[in-house]
């Protein structure tokens, strides 16, 4: 297929190449770890802290409140909620071994059945597939206002032992760890965005910040490609660094040769 | 029917799709196609809402029926949507008199409890504990400051602070945000083709 | 929270007493100004100066292509600027006969979009009405999407919008056969056609950046950016990157920006009635802030001198 040339649109063969980089790099990565390649991510003290957040909720015989924020998998946002949505399924898994009920909030229709599926199979894997309801999945509509209320009105009234709070967190996340903080609930986040870090970090008891949501999500799944996601993000940013240096450094000097290959 | 819950389809399905959309994007070929893609996203835009309108029904319905704790709430969910949704249809102007006078000032004074919770945060977590606590806090004041409407009235340095901060350490922080939910998607992209990624069928 | 808090949230079932008082006291700071307002003044920021300026520089048929995706919940903060920007808009229509698009993304902001035409413009209502209407302006109504919708606009806006909010068909009006006749190189309209982007919004900016920052980049010969938001001052700081690359133009941050460019326009409304509330808030926000750590120390010296 020709795809050099002038078959391109001027302005997109630095975006073609790097993409083509990155692709090598995911699938090389991923290739090599399903062939047996140990990777090694380092201990994440949040996710360490669920299997205890769980058996606190088995002792104090209260709930644990889930949710993935107010974000779906049809927005940029995806790979946060998708990173959300790998937590829930271990949660799940714990719930079911220790036998705590689980509620999860969710604010897009989509995701329903996507939840009930992982939580079903959370408990299942636990050891309680009995537990499991279809009811413990509640939908808030598609407003962040109506998640909001929803979810704050349930931890005021029921008081679950823990909060949780994992994925493409935004104004909401406020509201939801406040909540949690007045009802007296032990609370995790994982804050990708930098901007809600501040009300994570004083509400809650564990927080991922950045982009330690997803290496969390990859840790809890455990599976060779996942972790390969991880070690190829690395690298790419590695790349990056090295471009940074160097067009720092260029700019500096006064050429203007990597703004303009960027620019290609 | 059941070859239709097999997960090879949706994921062939996406990569047939994404491969057009990226060779449309570097080439231009098949611009036609993926135009028919996005008006088409109009429509699966819109099943989502009936999906999501069913699922809210089943499980308020379903609370209704059982007489879980709450279900009254359930009932006023149901009396208020249909009357709006019917208000639409038969009075237009008391249609917006309920959005402009119960809508928005609910919507509005849920809004404002992240403001409260704001005031609670910085009571209770801002705390000089280390010398970067200090810091962070001199420049959380600084940008007040900045952010308030008399400030840069009062003294015209606020707003260049507050531009530097904003331009500089935080554009830096932004962007590397940013090269990290692109990296994050690519992977997300990535897995998806090679049929790893089942997280969003249900799967774990 | 401290696990006193949490022993007295447990024990009353309620927000603790200290929390109460903040509330009560910041609710009694922002009622005052409101009720008895102090006329402080307002400096104007360069972003709204900039966004003002983009607006009056627009020469005489440009098309401004407007997004207006504001919610219920943050009418309070988005209307100041969404009001005197489309204010601004109708008058430059009038003098300039520059082309409005009008459209929104979310039901909300369809809903809004229009109170904001109706209300606080004045125009005739329905829109179809105007005599103006169809022919330099048009309301597309609400087209869901999200991102590829975006996309679809600046590619073909006509197959995203085959008929305006009153089911007319868009290619029949006259403000679509302006801009296709000079849309080149065939009759589509796309980004290339548009001079000026403007977005209300209450999230993060980057899927506008993604799909409508290319249509004034200075990477690509532009000579700015074609870009201008409409978002909440919380949402500032995810501009800035697309601010610094030239993708965004200028931006109006939530209230404050309002008020300001109600000033510009000449217009005072709901931005500046707020203003001296703001004014106290902020203050407020900074007493607790330093009163806290003023407490903290005495607390920790106390613990020292034991």
């Amino acid at each position: 297929m020709i795809i050099m040339g002038n078959t391109m649109k001027a302005g997109t063969y630095t975006d073609f190449f790097f993409l083509a980089i990155a692709l090598i790099i995911y699938i090389y990565s991923i290739r090599t770890a399903m062939t047996g390649r140990r990777i090694n991510l380092r201990k994440l003290a949040t996710i360490e802290a669920i299997p205890e957040a769980v058996a606190r909720a088995a002792e104090m015989g209260a709930p644990i409140h889930y949710s993935t924020a107010a974000a779906g998998t049809h927005t940029s946002d995806a790979a946060m909620t998708i990173a959300g949505l790998a937590i829930l399924g271990e949660v799940a898994r714990q719930c079911g071994k220790f036998g705590v009920p689980l509620r999860y909030s969710c604010n897009i229709s989509y995701l329903i059945p996507v939840g009930q599926d992982l939580i079903k199979q959370g408990y299942t894997d636990g050891g309680r597939p009995e537990m499991y309801n279809d009811d413990m999945v509640v939908y808030t509509t598609e407003q962040q206002r109506a998640f909001m209320s929803s979810v704050s009105g349930y931890l005021m009234r029921e008081k679950p032992a823990v909060n949780m709070i994992f994925g493409a967190t935004y104004w909401e996340t406020t509201v939801v760890l406040g909540a949690g903080a007045v009802a007296g609930c032990m609370q995790m986040a994982g804050v990708p965005r930098l901007y809600y870090m501040p009300i994570a970090v004083t509400t809650c008891d564990y927080t991922l910040i950045g982009e330690e949501l997803y290496a969390a999500a990859a840790y809890v799944e455990n599976v060779p490609h996942e972790m390969a996601t991880i070690q190829a993000q690395d690298w790419l940013k590695a790349i990056m660094i090295v471009i940074l240096i160097l067009g720092t450094i260029a700019s500096s000097i006064g050429s203007d040769i990597i703004s303009k290959f960027l620019g290609w | 029917m059941s070859f239709l819950k097999k997960t090879e389809i949706p994921i062939a399905l996406y990569l047939f799709i994404s491969a057009i959309v990226l060779v449309e994007h570097f080439t231009g070929i098949g611009s036609s196609l993926v135009d028919s893609f996005n008006s088409g996203i109009i429509i699966v835009w819109t099943l989502t809402y009936l999906i999501g309108t069913y699922t809210l029904t089943r499980h308020n319905l379903n609370i209704i029926q059982r007489r879980r704790p709450g279900w009254y709430y359930s009932l006023i969910l149901f009396g208020s949507a249909i009357i709006f949704f019917v208000l639409g249809f038969v009075d237009n102007s008391k249609y917006l008199w309920v959005q402009t006078n119960v809508l928005t000032p609910l919507e509005g004074a849920m809004l404002s409890y992240v403001g409260m919770y704001m005031y609670t945060c910085m009571f209770r977590g801002a705390r000089t504990r280390s010398l970067d606590a200090g810091v962070l806090l001199l420049v959380t004041i600084l940008m007040l400051f900045y952010m308030m409407p008399l400030g840069p009235a009062v003294w015209p340095g606020f707003e260049t602070i507050g531009n530097w901060i904003n331009s500089v350490p935080n554009t830096g922080a932004q962007r590397a945000i940013l090269i990290g939910m692109g990296l994050g998607l690519l992977a997300v992209m990535v897995r998806t083709w090679l049929g790893l990624e089942k997280s969003f069928l249900g799967r774990s | 929270m401290s696990s006193e808090s949490k022993d007295e949230v447990k024990a009353t079932g309620a927000f603790p007493v200290a929390d109460r008082l903040i509330f009560l006291i910041y609710l009694v700071l922002i009622t005052i100004p409101l009720l008895f307002p102090l006329g402080l003044p307002i400096a104007i920021a360069p972003a709204t100066n900039e966004s003002y300026f983009a607006i009056e520089g627009l020469a005489e048929g440009s098309v401004v292509l407007f997004e207006q995706d504001n919610s219920f919940g943050t009418w309070a903060e988005l209307a100041p600027p969404d009001i005197a920007m489309t204010r601004h808009l109708f008058k430059m229509m009038e003098e300039n006969k520059i082309r409005l698009i009008f459209y929104s993304g979310s039901v909300q902001g369809n809903q809004l979009s229009q109170r904001v035409i109706k209300d606080y413009v004045g125009r005739p209502y329905p829109f179809n009405n105007d005599p103006d209407y169809g022919k330099y302006w048009v309301h597309l109504g609400w087209i869901p999407g999200g991102e590829p919708i975006l996309a679809g606009m600046v590619s073909n806006m006509v197959n995203i919008a085959p008929i305006d909010l009153y089911n007319i068909p868009t290619e029949s009006m006259e403000i679509f056969q302006y801009i296709s006749s000079k849309a080149l190189p065939n009759d589509i309209i796309t980004g290339d056609d548009i001079n000026l982007f403007l977005v209300t919004h209450c999230t993060s900016p980057d899927s506008w950046a993604r799909q409508w920052g290319g249509y004034g980049d200075p990477q690509r010969g532009f000579e700015h950016g074609n870009m201008i938001h409409i978002f909440s001052a919380g949402s500032v700081p995810y501009a800035m990157p697309f601010i610094g690359k030239g993708q965004m133009r200028s931006y109006l941050g939530g209230q404050r920006a309002g008020a300001e460019y109600e000033l510009l326009i000449n217009k005072p409304g709901l931005g500046a009635a707020y203003m001296d509330a703001q004014d106290f808030a902020h203050l407020f926000g900074i007493v607790l802030i330093v009163g806290s750590n003023i407490f903290y120390l005495y607390e920790k010296q106390k613990v020292t001198k034991k």
